[in-house]
């Protein structure tokens, strides 16, 4: 979902937040869209929405968040979930370490219902929670440099990378997208010149006007 | 646990009620004198949510939301169970202490919340039902798509246009009625008038069979002319045969299609992405129908 529309914004980008549940996933939305956080949330129904207009590189984006539950139990509307969605925010905790054991399984979910363009950003959430720290930052690092994707650890609560997070993955989108847009354009530039047949435009005008007259 | 594996399990093993306990709601001395320590609803801490399983016989996926009820938070409200009354319910199931939460709040005696939960379960169930193919509400999306889709296809196209075309957005609505949309009052005061037309007294004792109550009322027959002024979505549901097939389609689904009948050219002018359509939508309507219907209210009480 990459549309273009002129006075708004100039790009709208579908974005998914996905990971284990209880990882962090809806107080990083909230922290991006409404710089709030909830100690005590409650766990995400189905999947929630929100959007957030923001300038990068002198073009207006508007990222649509698409903020899903974790729970395995709504697998089976994923797929309407990654419908249209041009980049995933893949969240792990960083205190649990089951969560990012299961990042490979999540990954595996994208590459069967996500576009495989799909930019992709991996997330370690709770960097506040230090002292109770399961996975190694290096662990994170290592993993995202092995599967290509770009990496983060956040807090939420501490407001601690979350806009950086979006920040990167929504200008690593805007890159792609003006690359195809100027290759596109290169290419129309650059081929053959298109073959066409000339159109005699006074006959066929001639023609109606007579038969408009005599009606 | 969650955990990546169990997903294939079916929908039912985290809710249901074991049929040797239907009986102890008559029995004077059932679930009023059953209250064993330590055995109730747990109340474990959020941050662990969804990934401890709760040691108790009634497990119970997160604890009840008193924050939004001042003044509640001091009592010593904890429902209570027993090992006879085993509900299984797989930690983390959200949603369903959304739906817990007012009888708690509501009813003093904890064996009488317990027992209106479990009866409202009985007809929700079906939403908290989720394979691997399909889940519980689905159904009710679908409904909803073409309600709109026939009532107003410029809306059902626009929905689209923003990518809600699959109407996801009002499953969360479907899940939990609403709880989430509105205040803790409002939403009560929704519950009453939607159950004043799904449940008809003169078809009380159907409803205390087990299972689902509303597709074993296909063979009864209304008395004559009721004068009552309840149950009248359940009584058009008979006349249309709607429990012959797969059950009627609940009144929540014509609810959400009418706040968007309603408020169709607001959305088509205003709404830019999904989470305008709830905004936009949801709040002013369910303003309107309140001042509708609380004078009806204030005269009923006076």
């Amino acid at each position: 979902m990459a549309h273009r529309v002129d006075n708004e914004y100039d790009y709208l980008f579908k974005i998914v937040l996905i990971g284990d549940s209880g990882v962090g996933k809806s107080n990083i939305l909230s922290r991006f869209t409404r710089n709030e956080f909830c100690l005590e949330s409650k766990s995400t129904i189905g999947v929630e929405f929100a959007t957030r207009t923001l300038q990068i590189e002198g073009k207006t984006i508007k990222a649509q968040i698409w903020d899903t539950a974790g729970q395995e139990r709504y697998r089976a509307i994923t797929s309407a979930y990654y419908r249209g969605a041009v980049g995933a925010l893949l969240v792990y905790d960083i205190t649990k370490k089951q969560t990012f054991e299961n990042i490979q399984r999540w990954l595996r979910e994208l590459r069967d219902h996500a576009d495989s363009n799909i930019v992709i950003m991996m997330v370690g959430n709770k960097s506040d929670l230090n002292h109770l720290r399961s996975v190694p930052e290096e662990d994170g690092q290592a993993l995202a440099e092995k599967e290509g994707l770009s990496f983060l650890e956040t807090s939420a609560l501490e407001a601690l990378n979350v806009e950086k997070a979006f920040q990167t993955i929504l200008s690593d989108i805007h890159q792609i997208i003006s690359k195809k847009a100027l290759a596109a354009q290169e290419a129309a530039g650059s081929g053959p010149p298109i073959q066409g047949t000339t159109i005699n435009v006074t006959d066929a005008s001639a023609n109606t006007r007579r038969r408009c007259c005599s009606s | 646990m969650m955990g990546w594996g169990s997903s294939g399990q079916a929908a039912d093993s985290f809710y249901q009620v074991r049929s040797d306990c239907s009986h102890n709601v008559q029995d004077p001395t059932g679930p009023r004198s059953m209250r064993l320590p330590g055995h109730g609803f747990c109340s474990k801490p959020h941050t662990e949510r969804g990934t401890v399983p709760c040691p108790s016989h009634i497990p119970y996926p997160n604890p009840p939301i008193f924050s939004e009820y001042p003044g509640i938070n001091n009592r010593n409200t904890r429902l209570t169970g027993s090992s006879q009354h085993a509900i299984k319910m797989q930690s983390g199931r959200g949603g369903m202490s959304d739906l817990c939460s007012p009888m708690i709040v509501l009813l003093n005696d904890e064996a009488d919340a317990f027992w209106c939960f479990e009866r409202l379960m009985r007809r929700l169930r079906g939403n908290f039902r989720c394979t691997q193919q399909s889940v519980g509400v689905e159904n009710q999306l679908q409904h909803l798509s073409s309600i709109i889709q026939v009532l107003d296809p410029k809306l059902h196209d626009h929905l689209g246009t923003l990518g809600g075309g699959d109407y996801l957005f009002a499953f969360r609505m479907f899940m939990v009625l609403f709880r989430r949309e509105l205040s803790f009052e409002d939403s009560l005061f929704l519950w009453e008038m939607m159950w004043a037309l799904e449940y008809d007294p003169d078809i009380f004792s159907t409803y205390e069979e087990t299972g689902a109550a509303t597709s074993k009322t296909g063979g009864f027959k209304s008395k004559g002319k009721s004068i009552r002024q309840f149950g009248k979505y359940e009584r058009e549901n008979m006349k249309n045969g709607a429990h012959e097939d797969d059950g009627p389609v609940p009144i929540s689904v014509f609810l959400v299609a009418s706040v968007l009948k309603e408020n169709s050219p607001k959305l088509l002018q205003e709404a830019r992405g999904i989470d305008d359509v709830i905004r936009v939508s949801w709040m002013d309507t369910f303003l309107s129908l309140k001042s509708l219907f609380t004078p009806l209210v204030l005269n009923r009480n006076a």
